[in-house]
């Protein structure tokens, strides 16, 4: 898959993200894996690198800011670049140890920052956020 | 120069065109016409009195990158060989220790500990430190010495208007010579001023000004047989608040990058910068990058936002007591913007000027960059009717252009920094207005730094270069040019240092070449 190296987008300010609306979807994706929702764990799918039981919807302590930020990436960036998305986990199985937890916030933190280091970014309303993160959001508003 | 040659022996006429203080009638020579991308007036760019334009310089200072010599438009020496000029110039321009990257030391010095550097990717971006002259305005720091000075002679008032051939110089010699210039005073006098040598320190418009002028030393203007004088303007394209970066954690500081750091002795300040492999990975030039802390928090205006849009859905939103901690803890800026909102206004009753103890929550990116030498890029004398000075002089075109390249440096200078800020977890960037759509269009707020280059370029090709490596113009034997005028590459750093360097170096091939010749 190639993904698009600073693919960029141009939406109208009407529907602008906000500084808080991205903090709150995406900065806060690790943070949140922390507190105390329950989360799934499965291995990485081999084409995606993506964590098949991971399921969006649990990331995310303001859902409804990561939606609306899902859907406009969902609006604005090429598919190819996001594909295939995160579908609901298969076969999740609820992490409930602080081990597994910390586990999963390592790997999601991890994987954000090498989208970043290998500059897989995606630029929704100016924000360049990473490749995991934008596919997160926008799995969460295919999927709500 | 004139203080470098002091105790050398020769004897020096040092020529200003204006007098000891600004003058709005001198002044009025440097105006002419922007027919490029818009950048500030030629008259605001510069100051014509004693001095020159380091009477309003910032003081910024900091040595080329090696890098920086060996483009494809190479200098005719390394960075190597200026590095002990370097030296002197740092002193000159009252600055402290040539040591600018060497953060251990700046940390060694009292008030130091804080500045920690950031751990970038040394691929992608590096911290380049800056020192902060005091600054040194030339004229007054040094009309003392240069009065002392048995072997110098200012003449203020001396405004010149054309290099005189010599005798026996012909336009069709291949190496030409001159016997001086050709000058007057303000009320009109006229004189000459005739020398072994003529060195034309006139900044990086006014130079190819002068050069074009005289046309009695060749048709086309002094050195300029080639069609090269006035070609390769260069200036540091500055694209002020160019992005936002919101931090994750409230409160980050990072006091090397976000202020002029006293030290015992000099002042520093952190940027982060192109490093040599970014350059060559992407083909783009230099860049240095500014973080202005913001610490207006936007919290209380994004709740306030997601309220209404959720209200309007008939719902409530996550997180609902959150958003009205956040509505309640801003309100001061809620208010401000509804005031200035309602009223047109750019200040308000409700928010006081930011203070040093709030909290910072983001910084604005400020973009400086090196653009690519382009022949088209020019300064020349402008021919339409009635452009003249009020001494009868041509005044200028600046035609400042760019091309695909430097929209390439500018737009990967930000995204290696989108990156780095996103990797090294220190928070999110946006693009702001123009600065998302850089590889189509410049934004509107892109202007120049005032920083006038390239416009008598070096190279050991005369067919390259109106001048050669010791600043002498090819096809005159005795004509020199200093300054930034001949700089071929401009990289990202301020030019005064480097003029100061290379006016040193000069200076010393001066001395030696005149002495020999007795």
């Amino acid at each position: 898959m190639e993904f698009g190296k600073q693919t960029r987008a141009s939406i109208p300010s009407a529907v602008a993200l906000r500084r808080r609306s991205v903090l709150a979807a995406s900065l806060a994706t690790v943070a949140a894996l922390w507190s105390g929702r329950g989360y799934a764990v499965a291995p990485q799918h081999p084409a995606t690198d993506w964590p098949l039981g991971l399921d969006p919807a649990w990331c995310f302590p303001d859902r409804a800011a990561a939606a609306r930020m899902g859907q406009l990436i969902l609006d604005t960036v090429p598919g190819h670049v996001l594909a295939p998305l995160p579908g609901r986990p298969r076969w999740p199985r609820i992490l409930t140890s602080s081990a597994e937890r910390k586990r999963m916030t390592e790997l999601v933190s991890r994987k954000v920052r090498l989208d970043f280091s290998d500059g897989k970014t995606v630029t929704v309303d100016g924000w360049v956020l990473a490749l995991t993160e934008a596919r997160l959001c926008a799995s969460l508003a295919r999927n709500s | 120069m004139a203080l470098a040659l002091k105790d050398s022996g020769l004897k020096i006429v040092l020529l200003e065109s204006g007098g000891d203080s600004y003058d709005d009638a001198m002044q009025d020579l440097y105006k002419g016409r922007l027919a490029g991308i818009p950048t500030e007036p030629l008259d605001v760019t510069r100051l014509r009195y004693f001095g020159g334009t380091t009477n309003h310089w910032s003081g910024w200072c900091r040595p080329l990158e090696p890098v920086d010599f060996e483009t494809a438009h190479p200098w005719p020496f390394d960075r190597a060989h200026l590095d002990r000029y370097y030296e002197k110039a740092a002193a000159i321009c009252e600055l402290g220790p040539a040591r600018f990257d060497a953060l251990e030391f700046w940390q060694g010095q009292k008030g130091g500990e804080a500045l920690k550097a950031l751990a970038t990717n040394p691929d992608k971006l590096t911290t380049a430190v800056f020192q902060i002259s005091p600054p040194t305005h030339f004229g007054e720091r040094y009309a003392d010495a240069l009065a002392a000075a048995a072997n110098v002679t200012v003449l203020l008032d001396a405004s010149v208007l054309s290099l005189t051939p010599a005798a026996d110089s012909d336009a069709n010699q291949r190496r030409k010579a001159i016997a001086g210039v050709a000058a007057r005073t303000a009320d009109g006098r006229r004189f000459a001023v005739n020398g072994r040598v003529v060195v034309v320190a006139t900044g990086g418009l006014e130079t190819p000004r002068l050069l074009l002028q005289s046309t009695a030393v060749h048709p086309a203007g002094a050195g300029n047989e080639h069609d090269l004088v006035g070609r390769y303007f260069q200036d540091h394209p500055w694209i002020a608040r160019s992005a936002y970066i919101s931090f994750t954690r409230p409160d980050t500081n990072l006091p090397l990058y976000f202020q002029e750091n006293s030290l015992p002795g000099a002042t520093i300040f952190g940027t982060l910068a192109s490093t040599p492999k970014a350059r060559a990975l992407h083909d783009i030039g230099g860049f240095r990058i500014w973080l202005a802390p913001s610490n207006r928090s936007q919290l209380g205006l994004d709740s306030a936002r997601q309220l209404a849009d959720a209200a309007s859905e008939g719902r409530l939103p996550d997180g609902l007591w959150n958003h009205i901690g956040n509505i309640f803890g801003d309100l001061d800026q809620l208010a401000d913007r509804g005031y200035r909102a309602a009223f047109g206004s750019k200040d308000s009753p409700f928010v006081d000027p930011p203070k040093p103890d709030d909290p910072i929550v983001g910084a604005w990116v400020d973009l400086n960059f090196e653009q690519t030498p382009n022949p088209e890029s020019r300064v020349s004398l402008d021919q339409s009717a009635g452009a003249v000075d009020a001494f009868g002089q041509r005044r200028i075109v600046l035609d400042w252009r760019m091309e695909n390249r430097d929209r390439r440096t500018a737009s990967r200078a930000l995204a290696l920094l989108a990156e780095e800020v996103g990797r090294l977890g220190i928070g999110r960037m946006q693009l702001l207005e123009g600065a998302t759509e850089l590889d189509k269009r410049w934004p509107a707020r892109l202007t120049g730094s005032r920083h006038h280059m390239g416009t008598a370029r070096m190279a050991n090709d005369p067919a390259l270069g109106v001048t050669d490596a010791n600043g002498r113009v090819h096809s005159t034997e005795n004509l020199y040019v200093c300054g930034s005028a001949l700089f071929p590459t401009s990289g990202y750093a301020n030019p005064t240092l480097t003029i100061v360097a290379l006016a040193l170096r000069q200076a010393e091939h001066l001395a030696e070449r005149l002495t020999k010749q007795g």
